[in-house]
């Protein structure tokens, strides 16, 4: 064999050496995966909050004929509520309750001669005067601070119930007249916050 | 402390110091604050509760249905000196509020004597009773009459007391009779006097 034929065939050898090398590489099984894309919801607070007439009825409360020497509802026994309830997805504390009365009524105003009183219990709890937090004037401020003790966690869908009592003192004729006819609006605001 | 670079010794001050402790507790802080501010919170607010105060108010006519004057003559009088002279005067007391009351007091008031100078006042020989009862005998001594005024109360005083309740919307009846209360009736002719009757109600509680 002359040298050139040899220098091809030895070539062509080392070609189809890299070619058999080149099929086996191909031939190996694989295998990929990819995983699914990772999945993260942000939980929910909201809170609602519903107002509860002495009868349990639900709905907006309210007063009229109101007179000094009495007291809304008259038993101790029985309270207006305020039911706060966690509608969120997360533990939740009860941040602030802030009573804050209308301004803008005509002279004078009736929260002027009204005390109010509160108990925090969980909802449907009969209220715990002893526990709560006294007579104070209807004035607008923040509620937990009256109270002995910050309410506990709300669990999702759990409820609170801030039971409250109205009452007029009797007070000396000459003061009470002044505010026969008179009137007043409150509300309450309620906060609630990540546990 | 020692410097990271070399041998020498550096001390920090106690100005210096107090800083990057203020300077650590404001971070701290902050962290608080920033983790609070991470955290969710909601509000909401609750419908309007809304109070009004009732009121008290009751009226008093007369017979006649109104508020205005009655005119008393006394010449007119029978023998008996009393006024009117049959029957009595309706006095009608009417809840006009919306609370119940008690009709706590009923007193004479502002007594004005426009006689003739020097002359006795009349305001203070007249006598009223006062019954809740319309066929009521005047003649009865156990019946009460007081003075339209006196010495001591010379602008009126209490006629009767404690006449019971008064439901919102309804009508009391009093029936009143004038009696002249002295015996020389010359001495104060042409004597004139005027006095109101005014009803003192409280709070039904």
């Amino acid at each position: 064999m002359r040298k050139r034929t040899a220098l091809v065939l030895g070539a062509a050898a080392t070609a189809a050496a890299l070619l058999l090398s080149a099929g086996g590489t191909y031939a190996y099984f694989a295998a990929s995966a990819v995983s699914l894309p990772g999945e993260i919801t942000a939980g929910d607070l909201t809170v609602e909050v519903d107002h509860r007439a002495p009868d349990s009825g639900s709905g907006p409360v309210g007063l009229s004929e109101a007179a000094p020497g009495r007291r809304w509802p008259a038993s101790a026994e029985e309270s207006y509520g305020l039911v706060i309830t966690n509608t969120g997805s997360i533990p939740a504390g009860i941040d602030s309750i802030d009573l804050v009365v209308a301004d803008g009524r005509a002279v004078p105003d009736l929260s002027e001669a009204l005390e109010i009183r509160y108990s925090l219990t969980p909802a449907g709890h009969d209220p715990d005067w002893s526990r709560g937090s006294g007579w104070t004037g209807l004035a607008s401020g923040p509620v937990l601070d009256l109270l002995p003790r910050r309410p506990t966690v709300l669990r999702p869908g759990r409820s609170g119930e801030l039971h409250f009592q109205l009452r007029w003192p009797d007070g000396a004729p000459e003061y009470d007249n002044r505010f026969q006819g008179a009137g007043t609006e409150f509300v309450f605001n309620v906060g609630l916050g990540q546990a | 402390m020692r410097s990271l670079g070399g041998g020498k010794r550096m001390r920090l001050r106690k100005p210096a110091l107090v800083a990057v402790s203020a300077v650590a507790v404001i971070a701290a802080i902050c962290g608080v604050l920033l983790s609070t501010q991470a955290a969710f919170t909601a509000r909401t607010t609750g419908a309007t509760l809304p109070i009004t105060a009732g009121r008290l108010a009751v009226e008093l006519t007369t017979s006649s249905g109104t508020r205005e004057p009655v005119s008393v003559d006394l010449s007119e009088v029978g023998p008996e000196m009393m006024w009117p002279e049959a029957d009595s005067l309706p006095i009608s007391l009417d809840n006009t509020g919306d609370l119940d009351c008690v009709l706590t007091r009923l007193e004479t008031v502002e007594v004005r004597d426009g006689g003739p100078e020097g002359a006795p006042q009349l305001s203070r020989v007249l006598e009223v009773a006062v019954s809740g009862d319309p066929a009521q005998d005047w003649h009865d001594p156990a019946l009460e009459w007081h003075r339209v005024a006196t010495e001591a109360e010379p602008e009126g005083r209490s006629i009767a007391s404690e006449l019971g309740d008064l439901p919102v919307g309804a009508t009391r009846t009093l029936y009143l009779k004038v009696r002249f209360g002295a015996d020389e009736a010359a001495a104060y002719s042409a004597s004139t006097a005027a006095f109101r009757l005014v009803v003192t109600v409280r709070q039904l509680l």
